[in-house]
């Protein structure tokens, strides 16, 4: 439930109509497959109405939309898993709409809560790692990226390095897929 | 398409969205979107232990329970979902349950068993992530060793119904027909009563037509010879030796009050033997011996082959060595073997595929039919065709042998009392070609 609150709250905050859609969503968690093409043209729907114009100059909004974004997937997928912190959290997620600080460290411990039920080992690491590479990566390529109209290439940078990530990690698990129905 | 392939596919659409409206939010969504699923991959590694239990005696059509423990031995939740991979014409649930971490699990599902003796395998279990993107197969390596028995229960019920009841008394009639001249007793004319055992005496006076009820002798013991071979296993939908063994159940039900006994053999030997008797546990023993398991096949063979072009001394050769690939010593067939094994007088009752061993078993049934009182019985394989694989050339194709089966039916009825059976006509058929 928290992470359709929180969408809803990323709206109003950052002014989006997508997140209001998101109780729809919730709703259809109970069908994985039809939630998962729901999600599918919901992010689609988010990519066209949030504009981010440089990697350069990310700001808290940034986090705002996609943190409540990725506990609404993994609800979604893994389905509610109630908790008192979830309770406690609430109103600090209302409070994120004076403070943006305070959603985005709401949503942040929430997100931990969530994946700490996992009993995360490797992924966690991976996951740092992930982002690391990927902040590391346009750091260093500040110089030729932040010029102006590099957008398009900030974007073939970013599909370049997870590219790289993905195919590294498909090579090195080895799991069976679940057929969508 | 699976599961994971649909986030495949909107990363790439995310990137594609970035480049073409210059907007770097979308890609850096496909790159969490990434992130989320190589955390998922790395952290799906799932083991777990099971094993399972079941009872080793069972009968046909009850459920049993089977008993699985399963034990998570990782600290991530997992979903098993439970895979039977029974044999044919089993049937089973297949729950799904969640593990937690650590957790140790016991679950009881039921299991539907088809007569015969099998080796259960398994079951597999579909080990999936809470997310239900991935998923794992472990085999429980478990082999159990099941002797499913026919039930009972279900045969005394059969029998109980009045169409079961009438098959009785036509089965003792005429089987038994053996009626001394000696009167019993007077009764009400049923139908089906012959007409000159009518006491026209006794219904000029009671006004109603009225029968002498006969003394009836029976000449030795009563043997039910049933062919277990390879043919009579054969199955598509239902197997002849399903009909043959509930039928055979169903005459020792309704003759127990004579000395029956059993023999049941296949292409190489008689495979159990019960000696004749009025014993109640007759059935019981019965039932232990009819625990043949069908042969799942894809087309039955309808008709006798005579037209085998080996040469006769390569016939002989074979007729040879086949025993010895077989672990046996002996030459003689089954059906030889079952015959050779009976007493100087009996009424026998051969419940048998006239397809396999044809000549053989004319030759057996000619040389018996002065010796003993015989009956023959053969399930039709055209009758227990699976009408879900007809079309017009099979159902052309399944005429013309069933006119040459008709044939070969009549000039069986020459030497013995031949019914030609289906399934589904158990009772009628019997009933009908007695009379």
């Amino acid at each position: 439930m928290i992470s359709v609150i929180a969408s809803i709250l990323s709206g109003i905050i950052t002014g989006l109509k997508t997140p209001f859609l998101s109780p729809i969503l919730y709703l259809l968690k109970s069908r994985r497959s039809i939630f998962l093409l729901a999600f599918f043209a919901y992010c689609l729907a988010l990519g066209l109405e949030f504009k981010i114009l440089s990697v350069y100059s990310i700001n808290i909004n940034f986090f705002v939309v996609v943190l409540p974004l990725i506990l609404l997937l993994d609800t979604g997928l893994k389905g509610e898993v109630k908790s008192r912190l979830d309770y406690i959290l609430i109103p600090f997620l209302f409070l994120g709409i004076v403070f943006k600080e305070i959603f985005v460290v709401g949503m942040s411990v929430a997100i931990i809560r969530n994946f700490m039920e996992d009993n995360p080992r490797k992924g966690a690491f991976a996951v740092i790692g992930c982002i690391a590479i990927l902040v590391t990566g346009l750091a260093l390529a500040k110089d030729v990226l932040s010029t102006l109209g590099a957008v398009s290439t900030q974007v073939v940078v970013i599909a370049s390095i997870t590219t790289l990530i993905l195919v590294f990690v498909i090579l090195k698990t080895k799991v069976e897929k679940l057929d969508l129905i | 398409m699976k599961a994971e392939d649909i986030l495949f596919l909107l990363v790439l659409l995310l990137f594609v969205q970035g480049y073409l409206f210059q907007n770097v939010f979308p890609a850096l969504l496909a790159f969490l979107i990434v992130v989320y699923i190589v955390y998922l991959r790395l952290e799906f590694l799932p083991r777990i232990n099971a094993s399972r239990e079941m009872d080793t005696k069972l009968t046909e059509g009850e459920k049993v329970k089977s008993k699985l423990k399963l034990k998570n031995l990782t600290n991530k939740k997992l979903v098993v979902k439970v895979i039977e991979e029974l044999p044919f014409g089993f049937k089973s649930e297949e729950p799904t349950i969640k593990l937690g971490e650590w957790e140790e699990k016991e679950v009881e599902y039921f299991v539907i068993p088809k007569r015969g003796k099998y080796t259960v395998a398994g079951p597999r279990l579909q080990v999936k992530d809470l997310r239900g993107l991935y998923y794992t197969d472990y085999q429980v390596p478990s082999k159990i060793e099941v002797e499913v028995y026919p039930s009972i229960e279900k045969i005394k019920e059969d029998a109980k119904t009045e169409e079961n009841i009438r098959l009785a008394t036509t089965y003792q009639k005429i089987l038994m027909g053996l009626q001394t001249l000696e009167i019993h007793s007077l009764r009400r004319f049923q139908p089906g009563d012959e007409t000159k055992h009518i006491d026209w005496k006794a219904t000029a006076r009671l006004g109603e037509l009225i029968v002498k009820d006969f003394l009836r002798e029976i000449e030795g013991d009563i043997y039910i010879i049933l062919d277990a071979g390879r043919e009579m296993r054969k199955s598509i939908r239902k197997s002849k030796i399903d009909y043959a063994t509930t039928l055979t159940l169903q005459l020792l039900h309704v003759l127990q009050n004579y000395r029956v006994g059993l023999i049941v053999y296949d292409d190489y030997g008689v495979i159990n033997r019960i000696e004749a008797s009025k014993s109640p546990d007759q059935i019981k023993k019965a039932v232990k011996s009819l625990a043949i398991s069908p042969i799942f096949a894809n087309l039955i063979p309808v008709r006798a082959t005579f037209d085998l072009k080996i040469p006769d001394e390569s016939r002989k050769f074979l007729a040879k060595i086949m025993p010895i690939f077989k672990g046996k010593k002996s030459f003689a067939t089954g059906l030889i073997e079952a015959i050779s094994v009976l007493p100087s007088a009996a009424f026998l009752i051969f419940i048998s595929d006239i397809i396999a061993h044809t000549g053989e078993l004319i030759k057996v049934l000619s040389e018996l039919k002065d010796k003993y009182k015989i009956l023959l019985i053969t399930p039709n394989p055209i009758l227990f065709y699976d009408e879900s694989k007809l079309n017009k050339e099979t159902l052309l194709w399944l005429y013309k042998r069933y006119l040459e089966r008709e044939e070969l039916i009549r000039k069986l009825n020459r030497i013995v009392p031949t019914l030609d059976l289906g399934p589904s006509d158990l009772i009628d058929v019997v009933r009908g070609a007695l009379k």
